[in-house]
């Protein structure tokens, strides 16, 4: 008690309250106070280190931020990116599905008595040229054997093979298929069959043709619609060469088919002609 | 007697220079380093933790000097307007010598002061900011303002220890400036 009588703590007393009063009324009425103004700048030079200091410091752990950051951008891009490949994915998938609709479409314009059920591929035939396909329709969908399976092109072959929700399908160029058939030029009848030599090219041929048959390179071929399988007027391909066989006085015709079996591994769907709508009002 | 006066002179002159030499280099650290730098959001009051090291280990006198130098110091290089941390810090510094008499002067004393005298420079942060503001709640200012002052010059303080030792080792015992 005896420091708090003191004359010293009232001295420090007068000084503080001084040390209160006086700068903030000089601050307040506008002044500058002559002592602080004073401390200020011998500290001006101690301050500019420390604050030089301080933003070194401060840019080095910046440093750090900008890392973290930098990969919070990174990750965020890595999810945006991924994002937009799923979109675009997504819209190839789509565009591909477009393009097979409206396939499938002119087909069904063009023939309004058909019925088509359409069906993907859902495995091939082993082996580095496969014509032989297993699709994803079966009994339960209606398919039975020998029906007709079309692309937009024309004509791809019959179902040779039927299980309950699946079944196979043999092209047109496999040995063990035929078809009658007609050149639409011409109306040059003739039976197409799958050969094991052309078969390798993607092609097939056109036998028991007359020998003086009007037929020429680059006729188109249609079904003939005399067998039980294909109906009449589906485009089979087109003749690129004729020769005369060497056992029967016919002539052969080699078919370029309408629907490119060399490139057949990029189809993914297809169409089977599954009936016919009576009903329906067939174009002219 | 004249031995005993020049001797007292002379420690007083160590200790205005020492002290003095340590406040401001101190208030710059405070005003300049930490303002840039704000650990915690904050600006540590190094000179009030520096101030409860005096009043722990130093006389009564020493502390109440330093705390009306300090707050001088501290409001001449970084505050504008109200300058009320000479009597703050006055009064921390009588606060934090009456019950550290009573203290043991080692680490664990002054950490137990540094927190008072933080709390106390809380409230007199708490009063500077009422001054300027009113819209602030007081949890607000709890939260972003006082709390964060306090961890910060709290934590901040801690490796002033040290040196307070070799400052008041160096600037004479006790009893050469005592009324």
């Amino acid at each position: 008690m005896k420091f708090y009588r003191s004359r010293f703590f009232l001295i420090c007393i007068c000084v503080a309250v001084a040390l209160v009063l006086i700068p903030s009324a000089l601050s307040i009425f506008g002044y500058t106070d002559l002592l602080r103004s004073g401390i200020k700048t011998v500290a001006k030079p101690f301050e500019w280190c420390g604050s030089r200091a301080a933003e070194a410091i401060a840019g080095f752990i910046a440093v750090f931020d900008e890392h973290d950051r930098l990969v919070a951008e990174n990750e965020a891009l890595k999810a945006k990116l991924e994002k937009q490949e799923n979109q675009r994915a997504e819209q190839e998938r789509l565009e591909a599905e477009n393009a097979w609709l409206k396939e499938y479409l002119s087909l069904a314009t063009e023939h309004p008595e058909y019925l088509l059920t359409d069906a993907t591929i859902i495995s091939r035939e082993s082996g580095n040229y496969a014509t032989v396909l297993t699709l994803n329709r079966g009994s339960v969908h209606g398919i039975k054997k020998k029906m007709p399976v079309l692309l937009s092109d024309g004509v791809f072959g019959h179902v040779s093979e039927v299980g309950l929700d699946w079944c196979k399908v043999v092209s047109i160029v496999e040995s063990t298929s035929s078809a009658s058939a007609y050149t639409e030029r011409g109306g040059v009848a003739g039976v197409v069959e799958g050969d094991s030599l052309l078969r390798q090219e993607g092609m097939c041929r056109m036998t028991y043709i007359a020998a003086d048959a009007d037929i020429r390179v680059g006729d188109r071929v249609l079904t003939g619609g005399n067998g039980s399988i294909y109906p009449p007027g589906l485009l089979i391909g087109e003749i690129t060469e004729i020769h005369a066989d060497e056992y029967s006085r016919t002539l052969i015709a080699y078919i370029k088919p309408a629907v490119d079996f060399e490139d057949v591994t990029s189809l993914t769907r297809v169409m089977i002609l599954t009936g016919y709508d009576t009903g329906a009002e067939v174009p002219s | 007697m004249h031995q005993r006066k020049e001797a007292l002179k002379t420690s007083v002159l160590r200790r205005v220079l020492i002290y003095g030499v340590l406040f401001f280099l101190l208030s710059v650290l405070q005003c300049s380093f930490f303002s840039v730098l704000r650990p915690l959001n904050s600006i540590p009051h190094l000179a009030l933790g520096a101030l409860c090291g005096i009043c722990l280990l130093d006389t009564k006198e020493s502390a109440a000097i330093c705390a009306i130098g300090s707050g001088f110091l501290v409001d001449a290089l970084g505050s504008t307007g109200l300058s009320l941390s000479p009597l703050l810090f006055l009064i921390i510094a009588l606060f934090c010598s009456a019950i550290g008499k009573k203290m043991l002067p080692n680490f664990l004393s002054w950490v137990v002061l540094l927190v008072m005298g933080s709390i106390l420079g809380s409230l007199g942060t708490l009063i500077h900011v009422l001054q300027l503001t009113h819209t602030l709640s007081l949890v607000s200012l709890l939260r972003t303002v006082l709390l964060p002052e306090f961890f910060c010059t709290v934590l901040f303080s801690l490796p002033l220890y040290p040196l307070l030792r070799f400052c008041v080792s160096i600037a004479d015992s006790k009893n050469h400036f005592r009324l």
